[in-house]
């Protein structure tokens, strides 16, 4: 088949590959199922797979996970792996929202216990974790602080009294990523980031209260702590206006850099440098700075929620323990095998997550035996999905798997749908409690203008990458 | 003359912009930021600032604008009803404009959008014409 100009060919039954062609330095390969792959042909992604392919140093593919759809320079789902010496660092590879990733808790309370209360918990939250446009929190640093969280992540909120140690070993990089440099952050990344701590933002951003309602997987599920009925809470947030700032200033230092090095941008929002340059390394210490932002965010977040789980069901200890947190917007120097040798290379994930298998040693002791838990969240309305990762990823795709659903309708489809529909009462009928700052947002994040995520989470086990342990339902939402 | 008028676009928002010269189309694609951010009649011109920037070619030096402006309106807590460019040196990439506007005020104003920041997606500015007016038109991608 075709796109464009470009040859598509099936290869396996959930991964299509766009073989090099005029600038192209490696093939695409976007992984999806037939029906989903006709889906994301509607947007401009799959040309967004063939650009990132013409940048130096990509090694294997430019890859897309089943989520696949248009971004900013990278597609939002796109993976792809760069040469130390040779390839570049891409801001865009990584999103404006710098480790926007997800959390997500476990309980010893049931569906039973907690229904009842739905309404009175979600109002806590919505009271203890701002959220909603242009909102700052009542936890101000300032810029000796600032300084320790984008060192430290989320161990300075445990420093702090947010949480305990035990979280952190199950959050992706031990909660925080090396090699942060604060000097390497703006005076305007820092004004933007020294008020939104603890804060959710908007947009497609929530807390969602729910239960594992159907079980794929029990040995694993059982190791995570997920048993059928368990209440759970996922959290959706990421680096706030910092990591924004952070993307915004390097992107357009790079503008500049990208000239100078004489790399040829078949796109501006892909705008790069190489990753030993001083642009490159400024980037790489200035991003990391912001993955530890939104570590810390989403412990301060997480503790608030035991506050709200304390303050409406009662004094009692309802274990709200992190079953794991991982970030899908980022970039990172990983080790893996590149011709059968292992070398260390940069990954860009944006719209993706990692998905170790159990031969990682970065895997929690704990999980070593089921592989590296991944968290997919969806719609507002129907499911999530837990997942674990596998070898075949690491062999594959860097040891990377989806994100959530993808959008499918624009924020003014999804609007002009939901006019004269009370969506919360619709919502309210299927069991989800929704509390938001915003009608517009609920309109604009209501569950049909998303993709079906069970279709892109069978897409991901089709493929090997992933393999699919528990199914989550919600009961409430905050969103902003 | 000048207009702007707001897309659609999947994930996120865009403005589509005119001006009948280059410093009314910065004029009109901040127009477009503001009301996007909120009903810019509902915003009093109480408090002005002076807005500079540079940028390393007009593109640049317009998704620099538009993101000083986002940064304003975050950090400042600031919402803007008008801006005039009182300078714009294309060939120097530098821009120097005044805003007015006043703070958020919770009674008066609501929030419609919160531009996460600007981006130089599909952003081309081109000598074009608008019922019959000669100028420049650009669309830029907003991410929300």
């Amino acid at each position: 088949m075709k796109y464009g100009d470009y040859e598509i060919h099936k290869v396996g039954s959930a991964a299509y590959e766009i073989p090099p062609q005029g600038g192209m330095r490696v093939p695409g390969r976007v992984y999806a199922t037939e029906k989903l792959f006709d889906l994301l042909c509607r947007d401009n992604a799959l040309q967004q797979v063939i650009n990132v392919a013409h940048l130096p140093g990509i090694i294997g593919y430019s890859l897309a996970m089943p989520d696949i759809h248009w971004g900013y320079g990278f597609p939002i789902g796109g993976v792809a792996a760069f040469d130390l010496d040779k390839g570049v660092i891409s801001p865009g590879g990584v999103g404006y929202d710098i480790n926007c990733g997800v959390r997500l808790m476990s309980s010893t309370l049931s569906r039973e216990d907690v229904a009842p209360h739905i309404r009175r918990l979600v109002e806590a939250i919505y009271r203890l974790v701002p959220s909603g446009v242009g909102t700052g929190g009542p936890l101000k640093v300032g810029a000796h602080k600032l300084n320790q969280v984008f060192s430290d992540g989320a161990r300075w909120a445990v420093r702090e009294g947010y949480g305990s140690q035990r979280d952190l070993a199950h959050i992706e990089e031990g909660g925080c990523i090396a090699g942060a440099d604060p000097h390497e952050v703006s005076d305007r990344a820092r004004k933007r980031g020294s008020g939104q701590l603890g804060t959710l933002g908007s947009g497609n951003h929530f807390v969602e209260i729910g239960y594992v309602d159907r079980v794929y997987l029990p040995n694993a599920a059982k190791r995570m702590g997920l048993a059928d009925g368990t209440v759970t809470v996922i959290v959706h947030t990421g680096s706030r206006g910092c990591g924004h700032q952070i993307c915004t200033d390097t992107l357009k230092v790079l503008q500049k850099a990208s000239r100078h090095y004489g790399i040829e941008l078949p796109d501006r929002q892909l705008a790069a440098a190489p990753i030993g340059s001083p642009e490159g390394q400024a980037y790489l210490k200035a991003m990391r700075c912001a993955v530890n932002y939104a570590f810390a965010n989403r412990q301060v977040i997480g503790q608030r929620i035991r506050e709200a789980f304390r303050e409406t069901l009662g004094g009692k200890d309802h274990k709200l323990e992190v079953v794991y947190e991982v970030a899908h917007n980022i970039a990172k120097i990983e080790k893996h095998n590149v011709d059968g040798k292992p070398r260390k290379v940069c990954v860009h994930r944006k719209g993706a997550t990692r998905a170790f298998g159990p031969s990682r040693t970065e895997i929690p002791d704990d999980y070593r035996e089921i592989g590296q838990p991944v968290l997919i969240p969806g719609d507002m309305g129907r499911y999530s999905y837990v997942l674990v990762g596998t070898d075949a990823a690491l062999d594959e795709t860097w040891g990377s798997t989806c994100h959530g659903a993808g959008r499918q309708q624009s924020r003014k489809q999804a609007k002009r749908k939901a006019k004269g529909r009370n969506l919360m009462r619709e919502l309210e009928e299927t069991g989800v409690y929704v509390r938001a700052s915003s009608m517009a947002t609920v309109a604009e994040e209501m569950p049909e203008a998303y993709k079906d995520v069970a279709s892109v989470v069978e897409a991901v086990e089709q493929a090997g990458i992933s393999k699919i342990v528990a199914r989550l339902r919600p009961l409430g939402c905050v969103k902003g | 003359m000048k207009y702007a008028k707001v897309i659609d676009h999947t994930a996120d928002v865009g403005l589509e912009v005119f001006g009948s010269r280059l410093p009314e189309l910065f004029e009109a694609a901040a127009d477009g930021l503001f009301s996007l951010q909120s009903n810019v009649d509902d915003v009093e011109p109480q408090e002005k600032r002076i807005v500079t920037v540079e940028g390393s070619d007009l593109p640049d030096l317009l998704v620099t604008w538009l993101s000083e402006l986002t940064y304003l309106h975050e950090t400042e807590g600031l919402l803007f009803r008008s801006a005039t460019v009182t300078r714009l040196d294309e060939e120097a990439g530098h821009l120097e404009a005044e805003v007015a506007g006043e703070p958020y005020d919770s009674a008066r104003h609501s929030i419609r959008a919160a531009i996460k920041a600007v981006t130089y997606h599909d952003l081309n500015i081109r000598p074009t014409s608008y019922h019959g007016t000669k100028g420049y038109a650009a669309r830029i991608i907003l991410d929300v």
